[in-house]
């Protein structure tokens, strides 16, 4: 019985909190997570953008790469019909590329936003960003465009310049290739954020003197 | 426990409370910083990539330099492997060269010759011109005749990763006459 008495007392003499202690505390603690929510939602914003900036440099790079080592095997740059696909004079601008978008760029040579040679298996590959905007597509034999870049990317630009393709100039064919690829993103903090690469390939096969000498 | 410990028992204050949270909310604060601060690793990763490619192309047109030579002498022009630098074996000079280079000898390598960005043409080259952008890259190509038939090509793309600091990315190719 005592127990129960002492019970009911204790309910009794109990203090809680008052209404204002409750407010400041609620209110204090509503800060706090606010501030907490608020740099964990940028925390997965920053980490979307650097999986876009990740994605970008490993699709440059692996379709640079792909490009650059086809390219160094390759032959046949300027590829003239006219002359068994062997011109000895300079290579005339309608076969230096494949598209019709070239520019010439002084004593160099052609700038070309496509690429059409033959690679170390004797198969004629085309390299261009021009058919689907923003992905670079390679072609093999006259066979239907593969992308090699994905859709997480977009290739803002491709050309090729050319040097030294004519055979029998004394200059072993030099690509040189320059890219752009960006974030192919909707967010303000990765616009304008292209990746401006540039790399020259040395063609390895031989210069060739005469037509059926390669 | 009793009924007596329930009631007798004293929770923290507001104060303790406080404490306790603000703790937690800087240690949290700390992470998203670290986690803010891999952006800007991750944008230095992509100059590394633009750099690292220039480099290579440092590589690849010292070797199309070097086969003209000896295409140029099997047209019977004279000249010759290693031609275009002029050393002796066992010494080496410091080059710089652009897409553009197709004559020899190369200009001799400065540490304030930056590469210059063409947004028009999208090429890097080492002299400027009106519309050109200025990167921080330099580049250095670092010939070696090691001996009658073997070069050493050693191509550095530099830049500044702030007021007294540089990066650099560094590759070396050997190269064997392959027509003595």
């Amino acid at each position: 019985m005592k127990k129960i008495f002492n019970f009911q007392f204790s309910i009794f003499e109990r203090k809680g909190f008052t209404l204002v202690e409750l407010l400041v505390a609620i209110g204090i603690f509503s800060i706090l997570v606010a501030i907490g929510v608020g740099g964990f939602v940028h925390a997965l914003h920053t980490q979307q953008e650097i999986a876009a900036l990740i994605a970008t440099q490993s699709n440059a790079s692996i379709a640079l790469e792909q490009m650059a080592r086809e390219l160094r095997t390759g032959y046949l740059f300027c590829n003239d019909p006219s002359n068994n696909g062997f011109p000895n004079t300079v290579c005339q601008q309608q076969y230096q590329c494949k598209n019709s978008n070239v520019s010439y760029n002084g004593e160099l040579g052609w700038t070309c936003n496509g690429i059409d040679f033959y690679n170390a298996n004797g198969q004629n590959v085309d390299y261009d960003a021009l058919d689907v905007a923003g992905e670079l597509e390679r072609s093999q034999s006259g066979g239907a465009a593969v992308p090699i870049t994905g859709a997480k990317v977009t290739v803002t630009y491709l050309t090729f310049t050319l040097f030294g393709t004519t055979e029998g100039d004394q200059w072993p064919s030099r690509i040189t290739i320059a890219m752009g690829v960006a974030p192919n993103s909707t967010d303000p903090a990765l616009a304008g954020d292209v990746l401006n690469l540039e790399t020259t390939v040395s063609a390895r096969e031989i210069d060739c003197t005469a037509a059926g000498s390669c | 426990m009793t009924m007596k410990k329930i009631f007798e028992q004293k929770g923290q204050s507001l104060v303790e409370v406080m404490v306790a949270l603000f703790v937690l909310t800087t240690g949290l604060l700390g992470i998203l910083t670290l986690l803010a601060q891999s952006i800007h690793t991750s944008k230095m990763i992509s100059t590394e990539t633009t750099a690292t490619y220039l480099a290579a192309e440092g590589i690849e047109l010292t070797k199309n330099l070097i086969d003209h030579d000896v295409y140029y002498q099997l047209a019977g022009f004279g000249g010759g492997w290693g031609n275009c630098f002029g050393l002796g074996t066992g010494t080496s000079r410091n080059y710089e060269l652009d897409y553009a280079q197709t004559s020899c000898p190369l200009p001799a390598y400065s540490a304030s010759d930056f590469l210059y960005y063409n947004p028009a043409t999208h090429l890097y080259s080492r002299t400027n011109s009106a519309g050109l952008i200025l990167t921080g890259f330099t580049r250095r190509i670092r010939v070696t005749i090691v001996n009658s038939a073997e070069i050493d090509v050693q191509s550095s793309v530099y830049w500044p990763t702030g007021a007294f600091t540089t990066q650099s990315v560094d590759l070396e190719d050997q190269f064997y006459n392959w027509h003595p």
